[in-house]
């Protein structure tokens, strides 16, 4: 390409130099012409001579007119006019003109003649025959010379002309070979114009075709976009997903059907335009999950990923990530079927967790309690069958009553054990209700006076008003017999254990106080752990789980047992449970 | 170009003016007719003239011509070398002396050369009556005793030999037509 185009430059450039070239020899040439036609001094010299001719001839005449006696005849002025004449041949130019062609001489010649006809002018008159012969003798060479030069001037003349009209000729064959020169580059440069000319059209239409090609291009590529768009458009309209896109600046851009439908009140509040921000921030609004509350700071910066609770409505997956242009794309997912199936798993999974863990803390507690009643129940027996002849009737009765004892015992230390495991193992659930509690404690107490034939247990006076707790009737029935069973076990046998209701603004509940040994401050911190049992009561057969479960079967009812105790003044247990008003509320079991 | 002749045709219309001021100053002095002449005459101006002092023609002999505003004029000729020094008058204050009345002037020399003059030169250049050429009197054996000269060197326009065969030297007689 390089090597092409330089020719394309160079061509119209040579062109023009030669154009400018011939014009300037030309236009030389033609004022070497002008100049040289101006300059015409030997054209003069011719007329010059010949006046000099003509003024001799004159001389002459008078002279010979005087002579014959014509008065008019005025030789003297001839004589001056002469000799003007050959001044003038005489001076510059003319002179040069003269010496040039050999003739300087024969002027100088001429003045002497002249010289020598001043004095004779005198001695013209009529008939003075002599003089004028002798002035005519002196005139003849003189008139004969001038007649030569004349001769050699014109042939001069002639010759110099021929010159010229050759120089003029040969300048002016020049000045054609220049002209047709200029007007074969005139040529050259019309026809390389014409070549441009039609280079630069040719050009004009190969580019209009192209830009032809690419609006039918660009059409047809517009179109498929257009088609794509609304294919991608229309996909998002039916996505069963709602979907919302930001521009690049955070913006919201487009939002489908589904979000309006999905969220109407949220959308209400998400006008086109609206920031990502303002979009999450709403979101959050709607969300009872709290997972959004912990995403990020800035949602620009990363992806997002995390459920939503929407209440009415059920779970939602937000999933946010950024396109490639640098906006965001917002989808949020319909998940409440996945999640219920999800917590149905999880809720089996626990169960068969809690299976599990039951029957590992039943298999642990009947290895870790059970061999100190079975190793007394197995001495006693060997015992008896020792020395069991030997044993007066009254002594053998009375350990057939210790190996009862230890079989109660261990009976209920089956039943501790199980309710333990299945506490552990998450098998036992409150059904919990309305209830009276104080209608709950008369009917323990009485009950668990008459089982035990003892008077001990007072239940404080009320106004038979009832106190409604929100609890599993059952499961309080269990937890006031362990409490009254143990205020009796460790307190004297002729003191009272007292009962009474009360309740604040938290919670209802029962108080159980006996009027015993009470309990070290130390061991009240542990008292309610498994297997604990206090310092000062080790002399009273136990296990250590009575106390632990019934805080267990207390606190799966949202209540709890706490305890007030001072040594030698006595200890008070208080079962606390839930009003029934504000429980009821809570759990929705008032509709 | 035009501001050229502008200026040219303003400076030829100052000169008409100046020289029709000039006339009409001379001619309270001049109309009173010309001296006739005591000696020969230098030139004898016939033809459509105001002022004739000998008949029909006004003979200008040499001390009428002294009268007149002596002018000089340097420049070349074509038949001298170098620039010539030249006194003399003014035709056209000659001219104007005779109270010449025409549009053109005939000027007959002593050797019989007879060239007709457009009067408008005189106006347009100060074209000299020469009676001396480098300080010397022409005599009519030399160009006297009078050499009409133009002023060849100060207008490029006069070097041109439509011009330089107007150059009437031995000027005997001047006719104004």
């Amino acid at each position: 390409m390089v090597w092409r185009r330089r020719p394309a430059y160079a061509l119209p450039a040579l062109a023009m130099i030669a154009f400018a070239g011939l014009l300037t020899f030309s236009l030389v040439r033609l004022i070497q012409v002008e100049q040289d036609m101006r300059s015409n001094v030997s054209e003069n010299m011719l007329w010059v001579i010949t006046q000099a001719q003509v003024a001799s001839h004159r001389l002459d005449e008078e002279v010979h007119r005087l002579t014959l006696g014509d008065q008019a005849a005025r030789p003297a002025l001839r004589y001056d006019v002469l000799t003007s004449r050959l001044v003038l041949l005489d001076e510059g130019p003319q002179r040069r003109y003269l010496a040039a062609l050999g003739f300087a001489e024969r002027v100088d010649d001429a003045f002497e003649r002249l010289a020598a006809i001043e004095p004779q002018l005198d001695a013209i008159a009529p008939d003075a025959v002599a003089a004028a012969d002798s002035i005519h003798a002196e005139l003849k060479p003189l008139m004969q010379d001038l007649n030569r030069i004349a001769n050699a001037v014109m042939v001069e003349e002639w010759e110099t002309t021929g010159e010229r009209l050759d120089r003029h000729r040969d300048s002016t064959l020049q000045v054609i070979a220049s002209v047709v020169g200029l007007m074969l580059c005139g040529l050259a440069l019309g026809y390389l114009l014409i070549g441009a000319l039609r280079q630069r059209r040719a050009a004009q239409q190969a580019l209009a075709e192209h830009r032809d090609q690419l609006e039918v291009e660009v059409e047809r590529r517009t179109q498929d976009l257009e088609a794509a768009r609304h294919r991608v458009a229309a996909a998002i309209d039916t996505a069963p997903d709602a979907f919302a896109a930001f521009d690049t600046d955070g913006r919201l851009a487009l939002v489908n059907p589904k979000l309006i439908q999905m969220l109407p009140e949220a959308s209400r509040a998400l006008p086109l335009g609206c920031s990502l921000e303002h979009a999450l921030a709403v979101l959050r609004e709607c969300d009872d999950n709290g997972e959004l509350e912990d995403a990020a700071n800035d949602p620009r910066e990363r992806t997002l990923r995390c459920d939503l609770h929407i209440t009415e409505l059920g779970w939602l997956q937000l999933t946010m990530s950024a396109s490639r242009d640098g906006g965001h794309v917002m989808r949020l997912a319909d998940i409440t079927p996945y999640k219920q199936a999800t917590e149905a798993l999880q809720r089996a999974l626990q169960r068969e967790r809690g299976v599990s863990d039951f029957y590992r803390s039943f298999a642990a507690m009947v290895s870790h309690q059970f061999r100190t009643p079975l190793a007394v129940i197995d001495s006693g027996l060997q015992r008896l069958q020792r020395r069991g002849e030997r044993l007066g009737g009254e002594e053998r009765q009375q350990r057939y009553r210790r190996l009862r004892d230890s079989v109660a015992h261990m009976t209920r230390l089956v039943g501790s054990s199980l309710t333990a495991a299945r506490l552990d193992g998450g098998q036992i659930e409150a059904a919990s209700t309305r209830c009276d509690l104080r209608q709950l404690a008369e009917q323990c107490c009485r009950l668990h006076g008459e089982a035990s034939g003892t008077s001990r247990i007072h239940l404080s006076p009320g106004d038979d008003t009832p106190i409604m707790a929100y609890c599993d009737p059952v499961l309080v029935e269990q937890i006031l017999t362990n409490l009254l069973s143990n205020a009796l076990k460790y307190s004297p046998d002729d003191s009272a254990v007292e009962v009474c209701l009360g309740h604040d603004e938290a919670s209802i509940y029962c108080a159980v106080r006996d009027h015993g040994r009470g309990i070290d401050a130390a061991d009240q911190a542990q008292l309610f752990e498994r297997f604990f049992r206090s310092s000062n009561a080790t002399d009273q057969p136990g296990i250590g789980l009575g106390l632990n479960i019934a805080r267990h079967l207390a606190r799966i009812q949202h209540g709890d047992i706490d305890v007030h105790s001072r040594p030698g003044t006595g200890t008070t247990f208080r079962l606390l449970l839930p009003h029934a008003d504000t429980a009821a509320i809570e759990t929705g079991e008032a509709q | 170009m035009l501001e050229c002749d502008d200026s040219d045709i303003t400076a030829v219309s100052f000169r008409l003016r100046a020289a029709g001021l000039l006339a009409g100053i001379a001619l309270p002095v001049a109309a009173a007719a010309l001296p006739p002449p005591d000696t020969t005459p230098l030139l004898r101006v016939s033809g459509d003239i105001a002022h004739p002092n000998i008949g029909e023609e006004a003979h200008i002999d040499r001390s009428l011509f002294a009268s007149l505003p002596r002018q000089t004029l340097d420049t070349t000729t074509v038949v001298t070398d170098g620039v010539s020094h030249f006194e003399g008058v003014l035709m056209r204050d000659l001219l104007d002396a005779v109270g010449a009345q025409g549009d053109e002037v005939v000027a007959t020399a002593l050797n019989d050369y007879i060239i007709d003059i457009p009067m408008q030169d005189f106006h347009d250049y100060d074209v000299l009556l020469a009676d001396t050429m480098d300080g010397e009197t022409l005599t009519p054996r030399d160009k006297g005793p009078l050499w009409i000269v133009y002023p060849r060197d100060d207008h490029s326009e006069l070097q041109d030999i439509r011009y330089d065969y107007r150059w009437v030297w031995q000027l005997e007689q001047l006719e104004i037509r």
